[in-house]
């Protein structure tokens, strides 16, 4: 039971990923690699913050998302003069030097050994204590996550960004401020990943930079292209299928590290595969193997 | 200390170059990035390190066998993704993201394969070291940096002399200008890809003898190369081979003055300053991709 209480825990953390970095590569069609960068910006900021910052998980999670929200601002500021595949680019250099500064700041982030004992989150009076508290914590910030996006890209804003994704300059020709709307759209993305960074590191109470890598983007990729991009429940139904799927091959008789590598190649895979016969995924609306305008 | 430096330089430019230069030729041709690269680079470290501890090959058949592994890993990868996703006209974000998944695939293949852990390629040789204005080479690495060279010299060769070579940079300026004078784009999408991969089996051929043997050692050459090929500006070769030259000695010099844990932080973070201050790279030459 705890172990299915573990799993759904993980699929929900995935889920916040792969429908933040949908919000800015489906919507708006900025392809960010630099996910997981920021995934770790916020467990690193709760780490760092929780011993020491008064107000409890709340407000810790809130400075999180802010700070990592800002570095995403900066992120997305490229992007008005960089495109497409250029802009994965810059955003896989953001990745590796993001990846280093967690290794080798050893004196804030510990390098990588990583950190541990990272408080418990403390709501109120509420202390999270059982995996099913932690369950209940990560189902309301993945409700929020899917609210808010649902929000944003059900009226107006989800149709201009659409619109940017299709003929940036056209928008632009309407009078719209696409640079305003990339650049907050990247800085949205960018905290809701850093929400799901903190919660993370307050379930396992422990991060190391492996869990923050480039690899751990693609996998976020992954699950965004398989669910389908430009929608909310694409991502999430892909994350869950990414997730739920190299764990059912534990029961299998597999050693850990045979899952790891399986885990990582159906990664791989899903994204080669994808790409060749259903580009836009189980159920999306925007098929990134179309040639852009 | 100055010579030093430069041979140290020189050692990872062998393979960074070759690997480089590669890249930057399957860039010009299909205008993608071709991320499983650095998984052909990954083969051509375990062929040579299988066929000379595992089987007991010869040295030298085993190199020349790493290189058509590595090159038939490229062909297959150019026929089975990148000729299919052409076909059906897909973008070139598309051949990135489905590069990056083969990359992704064939690494933790090979993990699968052989384990994680780190090997090496021992060859029991007694070349001894050479001295050359006061910087100390081991044999090998001599041997290595003379190679990488020639491969270079005999790419340029290709590309300047061959008809191949011509259809190449025909196909690399206008592609679809290259269709119409009667150029079978396919056939040279599959020759590049070859040549590109030959190249990188050599490189990881290099760096297996040089460094280690693992699933992951392509991927840091494989982003150093990234940032090679578009400050070297993009279809130019002579321009990756000066660039990933720099970069190299850009690297020792960090190692030297701070220490070798941020390397690629700051190759990176060059390379982002230089996208968004200079998009066209650092050689004068337009790049008509380059929306804006």
């Amino acid at each position: 039971m705890d172990y299915l209480l573990h799993v759904l825990i993980l699929i929900g953390i995935y889920i916040i990923l792969a429908v933040s970095l949908d919000l800015m590569a489906g919507y708006a069609g900025m392809l960010s690699l630099a996910q997981a960068a920021f995934f770790g910006i916020g467990a690193y900021s709760f780490a760092l913050m929780s011993n020491r910052v008064a107000g409890g998980f709340l407000v810790v999670i809130g400075c999180a998302a802010a700070f990592s929200g800002m570095v995403g601002a900066c992120v997305g500021y490229p992007s008005l003069r960089i495109r497409t595949e250029y802009f994965a680019i810059t955003t896989l250099g953001v990745q590796v030097v993001l990846s280093s500064l967690f290794n080798n700041c050893v004196s804030l982030t510990g390098g990588p050994m990583g950190m541990t004992n990272i408080p418990a989150p403390i709501i109120g009076r509420w202390v999270a204590s059982s995996k099913l508290s932690y369950l209940i914590l990560t189902a309301v910030a993945v409700g929020l996550v899917i609210a808010v996006s649902r929000l944003l890209v059900c009226r107006y804003t989800g149709r201009v960004l659409r619109a940017i994704r299709e003929d940036e300059v056209f928008t632009e020709s309407l009078g719209i401020n696409v640079a305003g709307y990339k650049i907050t759209i990247s800085a949205i993305s960018a905290s809701m990943a850093a929400v799901a960074g903190c919660i993370y590191a307050a379930y396992f109470s422990f991060i190391d930079p492996s869990s923050f890598s480039l690899t751990e983007s693609v996998a976020i990729v992954s699950a965004v292209i398989l669910g389908g991009a430009g929608s909310v429940f694409g991502p999430a139904l892909g994350a869950a299928l990414l997730i739920s799927i190299p764990e059912a091959l534990r029961f299998v008789g597999l050693t850990t590290a045979t899952v790891a590598n399986l885990r990582q190649i159906l990664y791989g895979s899903v994204l080669v595969i994808l790409m060749l016969v259903r580009p836009r995924g189980l159920v999306g609306q925007f098929d990134f193997g179309r040639k852009a305008r | 200390m100055i010579s030093q430096l430069v041979a140290n330089a020189l050692i990872t430019w062998s393979y960074l170059a070759l690997l480089s230069v590669g890249f930057g030729l399957i860039y010009a041709c299909g205008r993608f990035f071709h991320f499983a690269h650095g998984a052909v680079f990954t083969v051509g470290g375990y062929a040579a390190f299988c066929l000379v501890h595992t089987l007991g090959v010869p040295p030298l058949v085993a190199f020349g066998a790493a290189l058509v592994a590595a090159a038939f890993v490229g062909a297959l990868l150019e026929q089975c993704v990148y000729r299919p996703l052409r076909n059906r006209g897909a973008s070139d974000l598309a051949m990135l993201i489905a590069s990056m998944g083969a990359y992704i695939a064939i690494q933790h293949s090979l993990a699968l394969a052989f384990g994680e852990d780190t090997k090496r390629i021992d060859l029991r040789s007694s070349i001894s070291s050479v001295s050359v204005l006061g910087a100390r080479l081991t044999g090998g690495q001599a041997i290595a940096i003379v190679t990488a060279a020639a491969a270079l010299c005999a790419v340029l060769a290709i590309l300047d002399v061959t008809r191949f070579g011509k259809a190449l940079r025909a196909v690399a300026n206008d592609s679809d200008l290259a269709r119409v004078v009667g150029i079978d784009r396919a056939r040279i999408h599959l020759l590049v890809g070859v040549l590109g991969s030959v190249l990188a089996g050599l490189a990881g051929v290099i760096f297996a003898l040089d460094v280690k043997v693992a699933p992951s050692m392509g991927m840091n050459p494989l982003l150093l190369c990234v940032v090679a090929v578009i400050v070297g500006g993009i279809g130019s070769p002579v321009g990756t081979i000066g660039s990933s030259f720099l970069i190299c000695l850009l690297q020792q010099v960090i190692v030297w003055f701070l220490s070798s844990e941020w390397q690629d932080a700051i190759v990176y973070a060059i390379l982002l300053v230089l996208l968004i201050v200079k998009p066209e790279g650092l050689a004068r030459r337009r790049v008509r991709r380059w929306a804006v």
